[in-house]
């Protein structure tokens, strides 16, 4: 019987041994705060690796928006195959991933657009909407009659922005499939929030043995950058269905991550929108939590 | 070697291990017997007595190992093992012991060690297979290279025997056989031919032609007696041999210095195939075959590869060999493959030993570019050289 901690066994799967025997921790090679580090991340997604990656304070899993990668990444992560994918894209491309002819008659697509601009100034974030015609039917879910598109972004501030904006630039698609970095819960039975190091997420995904990790400069500096934001998959606000709060127009909470939904009150109300809490918003997901320490790499 | 193992390993193995006695003068091991165990004393003194009196008998008392050269390569005893007085020991079985070897990569590297050094001892059988080996050729990180010789048509041949720390990783019995199998088809002066391969001593060998000639090492070494034909000479053949080689579908992923061989002839030939594979094979684990020097960004990454990482380990090769140094240097293995992720190579400052031109430097520059995508295949590399060598 193996009877190696967890920390050890953890370890071994961080370790590429060279012929002579020689030892290199693979979550130390790629780095967003190096140019050349960002262009082999790029030319791995382009290739069609899954590559895991630094955003903003945590850690999501890049592919290509191909049908088949998208199910590929179900498959790995123990969902559904058919299972719709969010999608992430530059700053600038996010309005083309949304049908805005279909909003609800309470919200316009300026007020949509300054919403989304504050939201992207402030760190992580994701929005559903209604979803543009082209996009296809792996990234697209059917909300009551609705068809909608999700996309999760960083914020701003984030370096993986380069990344997402270079490798887009190569592909027939204006977009990248994003998903949090954690096996799916029903595969293990219990919720599994995203990780927020590389290590951890690279012995969860081990069964990738070519998946490629660019993580952030400094775990701490990344975190400390979005002071109140959980470390965990993002806050998603959706504008696809009519809602309301105190009399006035609003926006709906998706789901509770990590901005808390305080602060996105606090934020909507500069535009004169309420919040909404929609069914999967009313808990907040967890933070994970690692046994063997709270911070450093 | 069993030190290597894990404690969690070791405990295994000797708890497993049958418990045995012996009285003052019973022969614990005979010296050509079967050898499908060692033995840990654990209480008392032996007497070793190697077969044919050259050397004299050593007295080991407990805790000692005994007999695990040959329980471990599978090779007859060469040595008698007498109690002295009463003895207590362990038994070791050979295939718990290598079951254990092969979840290990340091002991497996160690294994490769022993069986080397025991099929090169003048005072062992040095025989493998139907091969006489007469000595040792050379070591790298995928195996060794023996010396030996056909015993009835008594020509030379050089035996590659595969590391067992590599031919114990998931599904490279397999490729090896396949690989062997593609790479004894592949005619091309600039490919050494595998004339044959066999399984001894839980590894595998294969067998190839003996050259004669330089490693391009020894060349690159003389700075004095290369002139930038050489190295145009060597880039051409090596692209026009790593191009045969792709097309049949396998990327050589250890071009270095020391796996080119410059034949009396002046015929460069591609070496060391041990660690090839199939171009776009995913690893079953994390692991950097090639040797940090020369290995492509995609390499130290661990990714798929195809032709392209050769190309660009050739040119790492080349460089050294005009300037004088690798691309890229430091004081450990991570530097020095920090610089191929993140460095560039200098040709703006660098001084070079042998000067073959600014088109040729050019061309160069192309074949170490950082990704793929930028990055000739052989090829493309191949045609670009030779429209440089063109006359106006």
């Amino acid at each position: 019987m193996d009877t190696a901690s967890p920390r050890i066994q953890e370890l071994s799967t961080l370790i590429a041994r060279t012929q002579s025997g020689y030892e290199l921790d693979v979550t130390k090679l790629l780095c967003l705060a190096h140019e050349p580090d960002i262009d082999l991340a790029v030319e791995a997604l382009l290739e069609g690796l899954p590559l895991a990656c630094g955003f903003a304070n945590f850690y999501v899993i890049f592919t290509r928006a191909d049908a088949d990668a998208v199910a590929q990444m179900n498959e790995w992560k123990g969902r559904p195959r058919n299972q719709t994918g969010s999608i992430s894209t530059t700053s600038l491309r996010i309005p083309t991933l949304f049908d805005w002819s279909r909003l609800p008659p309470t919200l316009t697509e300026k007020r949509v657009l300054d919403v989304m601009e504050a939201f992207l100034e402030a760190g992580p974030i994701g929005f559903r909407g209604p979803a543009a015609e082209d996009l296809p039917s792996h990234m697209t879910a059917d909300d009551e009659g609705i068809l909608t598109s999700q996309a999760i972004v960083p914020g701003y501030r984030c370096p993986s922005n380069k990344l997402i904006s270079r490798a887009i630039e190569k592909l027939p698609e204006r977009y990248l499939y994003i998903t949090s970095a954690n096996i799916s819960s029903r595969k293990t039975g219990v919720e599994e929030p995203a990780h927020w190091k590389p290590a951890p997420l690279l012995f969860d995904f081990r069964h990738i043995v070519d998946m490629q990790l660019i993580r952030h400069a400094s775990e701490d500096a990344a975190h400390a950058e979005y002071p109140g934001y959980g470390e965990m998959s993002t806050t998603v606000l959706s504008f696809h269905r009519p809602a309301m709060e105190g009399g006035r127009p609003a926006l709906r909470l998706e789901r509770h991550g990590s901005l808390h939904a305080d602060r996105v009150r606090t934020l909507l109300e500069r535009f004169g929108l309420g919040l909404e809490v929609g069914r999967g918003g009313q808990q907040r997901l967890l933070e994970r939590t690692y046994a063997f320490s709270a911070r450093g790499p | 070697m069993v030190r290597l193992l894990p404690a969690s390993a070791r405990e295994a193995l000797l708890a497993g291990g049958g418990r045995l006695s012996y009285e003052d003068g019973a022969v614990l091991l005979q010296a050509g017997s079967g050898s499908d165990h060692a033995l840990v004393l654990t209480a008392g003194e032996v007497v070793v007595t190697r077969e044919g009196g050259g050397a004299p008998p050593v007295r080991l008392s407990a805790p000692a190992l005994v007999g695990e050269v040959a329980a471990f390569t599978g090779m007859p005893r060469t040595a008698t093992v007498t109690a002295v007085g009463r003895v207590q020991a362990t038994r070791l079985e050979r295939t718990s012991f290598l079951e254990a070897v092969r979840r290990c990569p340091p002991a497996a590297q160690a294994l490769s060690e022993l069986v080397a050094a025991r099929l090169c001892d003048p005072d062992s059988l040095r025989q493998v297979g139907r091969f006489e080996v007469e000595g040792m050729l050379g070591r790298g990180g995928s195996g060794c290279v023996l010396r030996a010789r056909h015993p009835l048509l008594h020509i030379p041949v050089a035996l590659k025997m595969l590391s067992h720390a590599l031919v114990h990783s998931p599904g490279a019995a397999e490729a090896f056989v396949r690989e062997a199998s593609v790479l004894a088809r592949l005619e091309h002066p600039g490919i050494v031919r595998v004339l044959d391969a066999f399984e001894a001593h839980d590894t595998f060998f294969i067998v190839m032609p003996w050259l004669d000639g330089t490693p391009l090492r020894e060349r690159m070494d003389r700075p004095a007696d290369s002139s930038s034909a050489d190295i145009l000479r060597v880039a051409r053949e090596g692209l026009e041999a790593l191009s045969a080689l792709h097309a049949a579908g396998l990327v050589h992923r250890d071009v270095k210095p020391s796996n080119l061989f410059v034949r009396e002839s002046g015929q460069l030939v591609l070496i060391d195939l041990g660690v090839c594979c199939a171009a776009g094979t995913r690893g079953e684990g994390r692991g950097l075959v090639g040797s940090p020097p020369y290995c492509s960004p995609e390499q130290v990454l661990g990714r798929p590869l195809d032709g392209r990482s050769d190309v660009y380990s050739l040119g790492c090769t080349l460089y050294e060999w005009v300037y004088g140094r690798p691309p890229f240097e430091g004081d450990t293995v991570e530097q020095v493959l920090e610089g191929h992720l993140r460095g560039t190579p200098d040709f703006a400052r660098a001084v070079p030993r042998v000067d073959p031109g600014p088109a040729f430097l050019q061309w160069l520059r192309s074949c170490m570019a950082r990704t793929r995508t930028a990055r000739p295949d052989a090829p493309s590399a191949l045609a670009a050289l030779r429209a440089l060598q063109r006359p106006a």
